[in-house]
């Protein structure tokens, strides 16, 4: 693996040297070519300014917009902002639409956003509008215009000399659309069918497509896409509008981008952030944005958990070992609690909570759990405790009573912890909230609340049979 | 979305009716044509055993192997077992290399006898396959794909092309390699398509591209085909012989497999299935048990290390009284010192998961970001508590006295410290268990709670007991 590594940053190297070098421009031109997009990219990252206006020249303007399209949003803005205007309008002409709208959306200042946006033409710039509006979650955002689309009365051999006119111009020909003149998706076949259709190239279109259409619309969830395509083993995902009119695919590689964005939320909503995501360039400043918020609200929160001991204090003098085990309960009804949540937090984002009868089956089987799992931990720190005393060489049958009221504390504290772990998120759902909220700090500071008035509120009967 | 469910339930219903129609119909397959397979395969697992049984003796091996290649392991070994070990031989021997793999490896002692049946030549392969780890990307390779010759003509490319496409599944991107089965280069169908029918292939195929091996970590493999954008990979062995490729959708699986393992980790849950459907008490209790086992026997630390700091503070009633005091704010700063730890850790999780080559200067870049990102939240949560202590005390005795001063220094110092050290160690806790080779989402949030509760506590009471005690005792 290394010397993979080792490998491609020497392709980089040899990029720009080529570049630089005194051959012939064809010859650049067609040593260049032997090179993947992706690398060329890497190697634009590198160059100076000179080296890439060569680059620019040397580049087909296919190739250049997919070196371009292989480049973070983020480097791509950077690279741009000093490319002259010209070769930054055809380049934008040429692009993919979603990778349009990465580019845009990456830009922070808002002037220099509505420049952008001007330089692209008129039909895509509308398009790129109303895709920026777009929620995050759903296909509209990650949808592209870059499909080929025939009519159904073609002939296999008029369908290929069709496909070879546009091929150049699309990333994948996988699949390949049949549309009637309105734009309606009538059907689709793959490529390979319409390749080894070649054989009677007489052969009808429409005798050949595929009627039974999976597609969706733009406001579909990205996670159903995921699902479907998943399922389906597609490469490409047709999307159309209201009236069935074909407005755009959804292709592997956006698939794959939305899926790691997935899971950066549910990183984050696990882990009490607001982006789990952290930029390179990024200052200590935006990273504190991101966490102190929360962090000062938990504090607020977690100021209960003082106050509950203050009102415990006398039992506290009186039985000092009680602050022993403090600790270990409140973190062990916190990391049930978290398990659950981590749950939740999957089970809301594949939207399987819809009705009440699965809520409540869930809520069922995590009321079971909590207890099967509070029961055995109780019965091992039951054993644990006794054994502590038994080093510290403490009375038994008072070691034997504390040891029951810590074994019953925690095994009612992780059913509880587990519970609030599923219902918590789910209150806060239905009052319509952030369910950002329902972190796994948060949850943990309310199971802490929860277990200390468990664990007290027992200790104090204890306390109050010994006197 | 309404209509795709209804659109899926129209082709269910379909389906359903041309397999209780035409069973027995040798034109069963045309029939389904317009089908998708996985449409079919889903209503036919629920049909019963003897009309699932009818319907893989009218259809041909092909078609039942791609039918079960959109199984999932369950349902394809009921199928299995439906249809008999022998005839399931013929099926899986035709089936993908890597699906065959992981229903055989799913099926145990059955699935060997099954090998067994499989004829030589292709039990070889299926078993080279098999001998790769789950990690190793060589257990996701498909050998369904077209290769040609470097010396010829587009023409004569295309007819190969044209005449093949129908035995593979994966035809965009086609490999060029040598007599010897020496990977040289590929071409994308589109362009090959493109080209002039007189082009000579050599002067058209790319020789330059990201290659693997077959041992090469699924994860690296993923992400190099994330950022490369194409539909497959080549597998090659040391020698530069092509053993086969990675296609687009075995990366959809290795990417959401990997995605929700790594965050099931990061919960602290073990071999889980988010499915409703499919959960039970027994699964989600052997999903969260033996963790929570782990965790309560590290937290018994934290109640060790307490109990020793308790002897020397239950000497007299002045010792007695620090004691309840501190008792206070522990909750507090333990849970403030985990949620740190636990966001910087999740931080740290991702931006490994992210990038491939870890750059040592982005690392360092990266960490010592963590560690002023701690120094400031700590100072900033610290002067919080250090306030809301002096006027809890101000409130509740009208006055602020010296020890109580002192009091509020020390817990407010000790969250100061507990946050620094929590936030730099949730990031550098990843990076030592990816340096020892564990795989850095064993790290959980509730494992870093843990430490940091262990860690916290011993900063909180040293201090206390320092500073503290001989104020207290007096």
């Amino acid at each position: 693996m290394e010397e993979l590594l080792l490998n491609e940053f020497q392709l980089e190297n040899e990029i720009i040297n080529l570049i630089n070098s005194n051959e012939e421009d064809l010859i650049i031109r067609e040593k260049l070519d032997m090179y993947h997009e992706y690398e060329i990219s890497k190697a634009l990252l590198l160059m100076n300014d000179e080296s890439r206006k060569k680059l620019y020249q040397f580049l087909p303007l296919r190739k250049l917009t997919e070196v371009f399209e292989d480049l973070t949003p983020e480097d791509a803005f950077e690279v741009l902002k000093d490319t002259p205007i010209e070769i930054v309008v055809r380049v934008f002409k040429e692009m993919e639409t979603d990778d349009l709208v990465d580019i845009i959306q990456a830009i922070d200042d808002k002037e220099d956003q509505v420049t952008y946006l001007s330089l692209i033409d008129a039909k895509k710039r509308i398009l790129i509008k109303t895709l920026i509006d777009f929620d995050d979650d759903l296909v509209g955002s990650i949808m592209n215009n870059d499909f080929v689309a025939i009519t159904r009365d073609l002939t296999v051999k008029k369908a290929i000399k069709e496909v070879v006119k546009i091929a150049p111009e699309i990333e994948f020909i996988h699949n390949i659309y049949i549309v009637d003149e309105n734009k309606k998706l009538e059907g689709a076949m793959s490529l390979k069918e319409l390749i080894s259709a070649g054989y009677d190239q007489d052969q009808k279109i429409e005798d050949l497509m595929s009627i039974n259409l999976i597609f969706v619309t733009p406001s579909t969830p990205i996670e159903e896409a995921i699902e479907i395509m998943k399922n389906y083993n597609f490469l490409l995902l047709p999307v159309v509008d209201k009236f069935q009119k074909l407005i755009g695919i959804v292709s592997f590689d956006d698939i794959l981008e939305a899926l790691n964005e997935e899971s950066d939320e549910d990183y984050s909503s696990l882990a009490g952030l607001t982006d789990v995501d952290v930029d390179e360039n990024e200052t200590v400043f935006s990273s504190l944005k991101k966490r102190l918020p929360w962090l000062v609200i938990l504090l607020f929160i977690n100021l209960i958990t003082s106050s509950i001991i203050i009102g415990f204090e006398e039992q506290l003098k009186l039985l000092p070992t009680l602050a022993i085990f403090m600790p270990l309960i409140l973190n062990m009804a916190g990391n049930s609690g978290t398990q659950s949540l981590g749950i939740m937090i999957r089970l809301f984002a594949t939207n399987q909570l819809d009705s009440k009868k699965s809520v409540l089956k869930h809520l069922l089987n995590e009321f079971l759990t909590g207890l099967v799992n509070g029961l055995v931990i109780a019965i091992g720190l039951f054993i644990m405790v006794i054994l502590l005393n038994l080093i510290k060489g403490q009375d038994f049958t008072t070691g034997l009573s504390f040891a029951f009221v810590t074994a019953l504390s925690i095994s009612v504290a992780l059913i509880v912890a587990t519970l609030a772990g599923a219902i918590v998120p789910l209150i806060i759902n239905s009052l319509k909230i952030d369910p950002a909220v329902a972190s796994g700090p948060f949850i943990t500071t309310i199971n802490d609340i929860l277990s200390l008035l468990i664990y007290f509120g027992l200790a104090s009967i204890l306390i109050a049979s010994l006197a | 979305m309404e209509e795709l469910i209804e659109r899926s339930v129209e082709f269910t219903a379909d389906i359903t009716t041309i397999l209780q129609e035409n069973i027995n119909n040798p034109n069963l397959e045309t029939l389904l044509e317009e089908y998708h397979l996985y449409d079919i395969a889903k209503v036919l697992t629920d049909f019963p055993e003897d009309i699932i049984k009818a319907f893989f003796h009218t259809v041909s091996i092909e078609f039942a192997a791609e039918i079960i290649e959109y199984l999932d392991e369950d349902d394809a070994t009921y199928i299995i077992k439906v249809i008999g070990e022998i005839d399931s031989a013929k099926i899986i021997a035709d089936m993908d290399l890597d699906d065959a793999v992981d229903i055989l490896k799913y099926l145990k002692k059955t699935g060997m006898r099954i090998l067994k049946q499989i004829e030589p030549i292709r039990r070889k392969e299926i078993l080279q396959v098999m001998l790769y780890d789950e990690d190793e990307i060589g257990a996701y390779l498909t050998d369904s794909y077209l290769t040609l010759q470097p010396n010829i003509t587009v023409k004569e490319a295309m007819k190969q092309v044209v005449s093949n496409a129908h035995d593979v599944d994966y035809i965009s991107i086609i490999y060029i390699v040598d007599k010897n089965n020496l990977l040289l280069g590929f071409i994308k169908l589109k362009d090959l398509i493109i080209a002039r029918a007189d082009e000579q292939l050599s002067d058209l195929y790319k020789t330059r591209f990201p290659r693997v091996y077959p041992t090469d970590d699924k994860e690296y493999v993923a992400s190099l085909m994330q950022e490369t954008s194409e539909s497959s990979i080549p597998v090659i062995n040391e020698d530069g012989k092509m053993e086969g490729i990675i296609t687009h959708d075995d990366l959809m699986d290795i990417i959401s497999l990997v995605q929700e393992e790594d965050y099931t980790k990061f919960a602290a849950l073990s071999d889980v299935e988010i499915n409703l459907s499919t959960s039970n008490l027994r699964k989600s209790v052997k999903s969260r048990l033996p963790w929570l086992s782990i965790l309560l026997g590290l937290s018994m630390i934290t109640s060790i290390i307490l109990s020793f700091f308790e002897a020397n503070l239950s000497l007299n009633p002045g010792s007695r009284l620090l004691a309840s005091k501190l008792a206070v704010y522990l909750p507090l700063i333990l849970a403030m010192a985990g949620n740190t730890g636990t966001q910087s850790l999740a931080v740290m999780i991702r931006y490994l998961t992210k990038n491939l080559d870890l750059d040592i200067t982005k690392i360092k870049k990266h960490i010592l970001r963590e560690f002023k990102t701690g120094v400031l939240q700590g100072l900033i949560i610290g002067i919080l508590i250090f306030i809301m202590i002096n006027l809890t005390n101000l409130i509740i005795y009208q006055v602020i006295s010296r020890p109580n001063l002192i009091y509020a220094i020390v817990t407010s110092g000790s969250i100061f410290i507990a946050l620094l050290v929590s936030t730099t160690l949730g990031a550098l806790i990843p990076l030592i268990m990816t340096r020892f080779k564990i795989d850095p989402a064993v790290a959980s949030g509730p494992f870093i709670t843990t430490i940091s509760d262990i860690i916290t506590l011993s900063i909180y009471y040293s201090m206390s007991l320092l500073i503290l005690l001989p104020l207290y005792i007096n």
